[in-house]
């Protein structure tokens, strides 16, 4: 509870607010800008945070999260050009609405869904991460081993393209985490003589470089062109009416509790349960042919439940250490860097820091609404910036990033290496995202399986003793029969159609 | 042969030369990375099967993994960002991040953009200043220096 007082205090210093206000407008323009990505913008920030204290550190990492989101609808509904993936479900309402001139109201429908998306969230975040993480506690190191295949497993699932290229990635990104010293024996392992690989691969350099470097080199050949049309002019009333909001409650309720459910797991991102939300919505309304042609509720379900993921993301990541998506891999980047290491114990260590986090993602999600509803416009103004400027900019701030981190040119160079990776990985089409998660957790799985077999004098049946094991293991099924289980009934659907 | 082929045969080779490294290291420590190396290796032999029958793609489509799809590919631009990002790289501890900065930049908006001489430099100019106010003068960034910023 003391925790919780000093946090409520500390997010209404000036300073944390400062930088609650920075983060909110860093991440709306990132959010805006095509080609720039939540992901992208979190990682290119954890090197500003370097000086800070770890509170506002994560005050700012989490305004950039939370507001990149919604920065990317503006664009989308004026545009018809979405920020980010998660905002692509908003074009199919948003812009029709916009071509009718009431693109002020569907940014207004926007902003009031991803509030509350956000806000439901934060609450979900608030009341399930801290007995998430008293639970936790009683994980041993086979429970462990368990959730990282686990959330291993769920990414693979629903990375999207190719299932072989996708483990292709998870298994170079579980390879690349056994660089360095053993922990066990203190042997080097696959450094090539590298001194500055002793202590493993660092982590921020290969975020930044997967994720701003690779795009950014895109952007510079110009093959992510980020040119958009004709930008539709708003005019009118933005927030809408208190009808209009009441008629899509259930929608807004209901798409609130599919992101924060499909935050929570491992796998499924903000594009995922901005679909799945739209798709439901859909089904359930009574005019299901309104939608795709500028039906407001069409705009309220992406747009809450994209916003929704972001506080239940940080559920897995915070009270277990396992990142569900990648932007809650890069998140976790930010805490390590800042001594914090994810898992049940921080809520107890550093429940102070943690609570001030929660709460700037209330206030994120407030100020991020405020400045939309005045800003909307310039923001989608952003688009206009070249991409041969933006490109090499990207490139220079990453490499001071990298940089920052020990003073090291060989991480410049790491750097460099990774953003070429990336973008080859993304004309090969093999995502980027499970080889950095599997870099945060692969020493998570490596340490935990040989602690498990060193306890048992390794008998592998340490690994069916637990009940908890046996709970995760029924996860496990169940994420891998769920997608036969899908398509059987999808088959039977379409049979009975025709 | 595809695309995918290759990518394959470059999986599996990375693969092998891991498992190479390490396969002797005693105590349990090759564990680990032994049977990473495996998966990639299964991955990769998975891929390479799928990549072999595939039926070849027809001249005028591109789909993933084919040959007709690097076709189209963007090779100079691509390496004309990768020598310039690399020459400022190794320049950077030379003359110093902030005048590597600015040539890198210059010398990008006038090879790479649509930008006038005028304003690319401009540009090149503001975004140094930008960059030297967060990293420097607001966050105490340390940056390189080098020796030859000394004459400057």
């Amino acid at each position: 509870m003391e925790a919780i007082l000093a946090a409520a205090a500390n997010i209404f210093e000036p300073s944390t607010l400062l930088v609650l206000m920075i983060g909110t407008v860093v991440g709306l323009f990132v959010g805006a800008l095509p080609g720039l990505s939540s992901t992208m913008g979190v990682a290119l920030c954890i090197p500003i945070t370097f000086g800070m204290d770890p509170a506002n550190a994560l005050v700012l990492l989490g305004a950039i999260y939370t507001s990149s989101v919604f920065g990317g609808s503006i664009t989308a509904i004026l545009l018809r050009t979405p920020g980010t993936d998660a905002s692509i479900a908003t074009t199919f309402d948003g812009y029709p609405m916009a071509q009718r001139g009431e693109g002020a109201q569907a940014i207004g429908m926007a902003l009031v869904a991803s509030l509350v998306g956000g806000v439901f969230s934060v609450f979900v975040l608030l009341f399930v991460a801290p007995p998430l993480s008293r639970l936790a506690l009683l994980f041993g190191p086979q429970e462990y081993v368990y959730l990282t295949i686990f959330g291993m497993i769920s990414i693979l699932g629903v990375s999207g393209g190719n299932p072989t290229k996708a483990f292709i990635s998870a298994a170079f990104g579980l390879l690349l985490a056994t660089v360095g010293f053993d922990l066990f024996t203190g042997y080097p392992r696959l450094t090539f003589g590298q001194d500055e690989l002793f202590e493993g691969v660092p982590l921020l350099p290969a975020l930044i470089g997967i994720f701003s470097v690779s795009q950014a080199i895109s952007l510079c050949t110009g093959e992510a062109d980020i040119g958009a049309g004709n930008m539709i002019k708003t005019k009118g009333r933005t927030l809408p009416a208190w009808s209009v909001i009441r008629r899509c409650g259930r929608t807004l309720f209901k798409s609130s509790l599919i992101g924060s459910a499909i935050g929570i797991l491992p796998g499924a991102g903000t594009s995922v349960a901005a679909f799945i939300s739209y798709d439901e919505a859909r089904r359930r309304s009574k005019t299901p042919e309104a939608f795709g042609k500028g039906e407001i509720e069409g705009v309220a379900a992406p747009e809450a439940a994209n916003n929704a993921v972001t506080g239940g993301s940080l559920v897995p990541a915070l009270t277990l250490g396992i990142p569900g998506n990648a932007v809650t891999a890069v998140f976790i980047g930010g805490l390590t860097i800042h001594g914090l290491v994810p898992g049940p114990r921080l809520f107890t260590d550093h429940a102070e820091i943690v609570y001030t986090l929660i709460f700037s993602l209330f206030l994120a999600n407030l100020a991020f609404a405020a400045l939309g509803l005045f800003a909307a416009p310039w923001v989608a103004r952003v688009v206009k910036v070249p991409s041969a400027v933006l490109g090499p900019t990207i490139i220079v701030f990453s490499i001071i990033g990298s940089y920052a981190l020990r003073n090291s040119l060989f991480d410049v160079w790491l750097v460099l290496g990774f953003g070429v990776l990336g973008y080859f990985m993304e004309r090969w089409r093999i995502p980027g995202a499970p080889l950095v998660i599997a870099l945060v957790l692969g020493p998570i799985l490596e340490t935990n399986l040989r602690r498990s077999l060193q306890i048992s004098g390794g008998d592998w049946m340490i690994f069916f003793t637990s009940p908890l094991s046996y709970a995760i293991m029924a996860l496990i099924v169940l994420t891998l029969a769920y997608p036969v289980f899908a398509r059987r009934q999808k088959n039977r659907r379409e049979a009975n159609e025709s | 042969m595809k695309r995918d082929t290759w990518v394959a045969v470059a999986v599996m080779a990375i693969a092998a030369f891991a498992a190479w490294d390490v396969y002797d290291l005693k105590r349990g420590a090759a564990f680990f990375p032994l049977l990473m190396s495996a998966a990639l290796f299964l991955g990769g032999a998975v891929l390479f099967v799928a990549s072999l029958r595939r039926p070849a793609p027809a001249a005028d489509a591109a789909p993933e993994g084919s040959d007709t799809e690097e076709a189209k590919s963007i090779w100079v631009p691509l390496l004309e960002v990768v020598v310039l990002t690399a020459v400022f790289a190794v320049a950077m501890p030379w003359i110093g991040f902030y005048p590597a900065t600015f040539l890198y930049l210059a010398v990008f908006f006038a090879l790479r953009s649509e930008l006038s001489r005028l304003t690319g430099l401009a540009v090149a100019v503001a975004m140094t200043v930008l960059i030297f106010v967060i990293f420097s003068l607001l966050l105490a960034v340390p940056t390189p220096v080098g020796p030859l910023a000394a004459y400057l």
